[in-house]
């Protein structure tokens, strides 16, 4: 992405005034280059670069609040309390961002635009993260409900991430320690469809005698989750 | 009532020691997912009121459910991450298998392509993708009048009569006026040929300090807004249909 080959001898001070300039160029919608910003963005995520870091955070803040967060969560500039909830959500996502992000992902970076839609992504991860803790599942919140989740530090930036390998792997424990297929159909119907037990039994009447069997299902599956060596160390339980 | 004060003690002090039920028998796993599931009945909520420690389980409990449900469904960032194609195939693969059976992650990527097919601001060349952007020209009152540089227009409260510009047949009339408080309102109003097309649109007023004020075409064509920082600015008219002007480079001075 070096064009410029000077770009690489510019401060991050040089870096931040043309990156300034780019942005607001962006915003007039001339045409612009993105260089500057695009390095930045390399220093911070591939060097690892703190001041080049808070240079972006403080550069896209606005646009983060503006364009993308307020939109998205339809609200509306002026309340004090809704510049609390962006707030929030712009600093939770510079983590999510941060955490997600190394040298080695950064290649599939080709130009500013896909940074910027990586990091608008985020913005959609740290709000749809709250959805899905939410019942039911991926609703949207309130200002209220955002009012409260701004109070809460939220998960820690490493839990952001949850990894691939680790959800395999869970999932291979899950199947392993299933004994029919009712079971088998419980777990999926309550934890990939999100049912409650006696929508499971208004969905498969011919499957089950009643609701209560549902919830028995369940109610073993879980016990035996719990009980089980393997997933207490992967999920952290305590006895 | 002396186990439940040890018990609310024992909590207190950060110790996770409930070992008892407050009134026998204790609640079944059964009864506290029903409890969950907001189908348990009156006695076992009351009991739950009463007693810490099956209180506690339902916590428990609750949590367990979380912490799988969690690692069932790909994290909001994997479904980000394959929607912009930046996985390994493997990958990729086991969330596409996912997203066929399931209806809630596959609307979260639909409401995701929603949310980045705006990723404004934009870039001069993604303006050309859009269905049609006018760049509105300055009709009256003339630069000539007023003695403005070309660069810039100056909208100026204490100037006689509105602004009017002009795109495509669409003319847009714009009157600054100054408030009490140092800032602008502008009050706009939009006429075409086909003035229904405009009704509803969306009108952003974008300004140097990178914020943005948001107003909608009534069903007269007019707009407002106010509290506005003198500087430069762009205006953008969006009809519903996705029809853009742009007023790119005017100067609010008061």
């Amino acid at each position: 992405m070096l064009e410029n080959p000077n770009l690489q001898f510019l401060t991050v001070h040089d870096l931040a005034y043309r990156c300034a300039e780019e942005t607001r160029e962006f915003l007039q919608r001339k045409t612009f280059e993105s260089l500057y910003c695009f390095e930045l963005f390399r220093r911070a995520i591939c060097d690892r670069d703190n001041d080049a870091w808070s240079t972006i955070c403080e550069q896209y803040r606005p646009i983060m609040a503006d364009w993308w967060v307020k939109p998205r969560l339809k609200l509306t500039s002026g309340d004090g309390d809704a510049e609390m909830v962006v707030n929030k959500i712009i600093y939770r996502t510079y983590q999510k961002f941060w955490n997600a992000l190394d040298a080695q992902k950064f290649r599939n970076f080709q130009n500013l635009k896909s940074l910027l839609a990586y990091l608008k992504m985020c913005v959609n991860s740290v709000i749809v993260d709250e959805g899905r803790s939410a019942r039911p599942r991926s609703r949207d919140l309130d200002l209220e409900e955002w009012r409260n989740i701004i109070k809460d530090p939220g998960p820690a930036p490493e839990q952001m991430v949850i990894g691939y390998e680790r959800r395999q792997k869970f999932w291979g424990i899950v199947l392993g320690r299933l004994h029919d297929e009712k079971e088998r159909l419980v777990i999926d119907e309550s934890f990939v469809l999100g049912l409650k037990p006696r929508e499971i039994y208004n969905k498969y009447p011919q499957k089950f005698t009643d609701v209560d069997e549902v919830y028995k299902i369940k109610q073993n599956i879980l016990a035996r989750l719990r009980r089980d060596p393997e997933l207490k160390k992967l999920l952290g339980f305590n006895d | 009532m002396i186990e439940k004060q040890k018990n609310r003690r024992l909590l207190e002090c950060g110790e996770k020691v409930l070992k008892n039920c407050a009134s026998p028998p204790e609640l079944t796993e059964s009864q506290l997912l029903k409890f969950l599931d907001d189908e348990a009945d009156p006695k076992v909520r009351l009991h739950l009121d009463e007693c810490e420690y099956c209180a506690e389980r339902a916590s428990e409990l609750a949590h367990l459910q979380d912490q799988i449900s969690g690692l069932v469904h790909p994290s909001s960032l994997e479904l980000g991450e394959y929607h912009l194609r930046m996985m390994p195939d493997r990958k990729a693969s086991v969330i596409e298998q996912h997203l066929r059976i399931c209806p809630q992650c596959r609307r979260e990527v639909e409401q995701l392509h929603e949310f980045l097919g705006d990723l404004a601001p934009v870039s001069e060349s993604d303006l050309l993708g859009k269905a049609k952007v006018l760049i509105a020209r300055l009709i009256g009152p003339g630069p000539g009048e007023r003695g403005f540089a070309p660069a810039a227009v100056p909208l100026r409260g204490e100037t006689s009569g509105p602004f009017i510009f002009e795109a495509d047949g669409v003319v847009i009339t714009l009157d600054v006026q100054a408030d009490a408080t140092g800032k602008a309102s502008i009050q706009g109003q939009v006429a075409a040929d086909e003035q229904e097309q405009w009704i509803g649109a969306a009108v952003h007023l974008l300004q140097d300090d990178m914020s943005t004020l948001e107003a909608i075409v009534d069903d007269l064509g007019a707009f407002g807004f106010e509290q506005i920082h003198p500087g430069s600015a762009q205006l953008q008219i969006t009809s519903p249909e996705g029809i853009e002007v742009q007023i790119p480079n005017i100067n609010i001075a008061l």
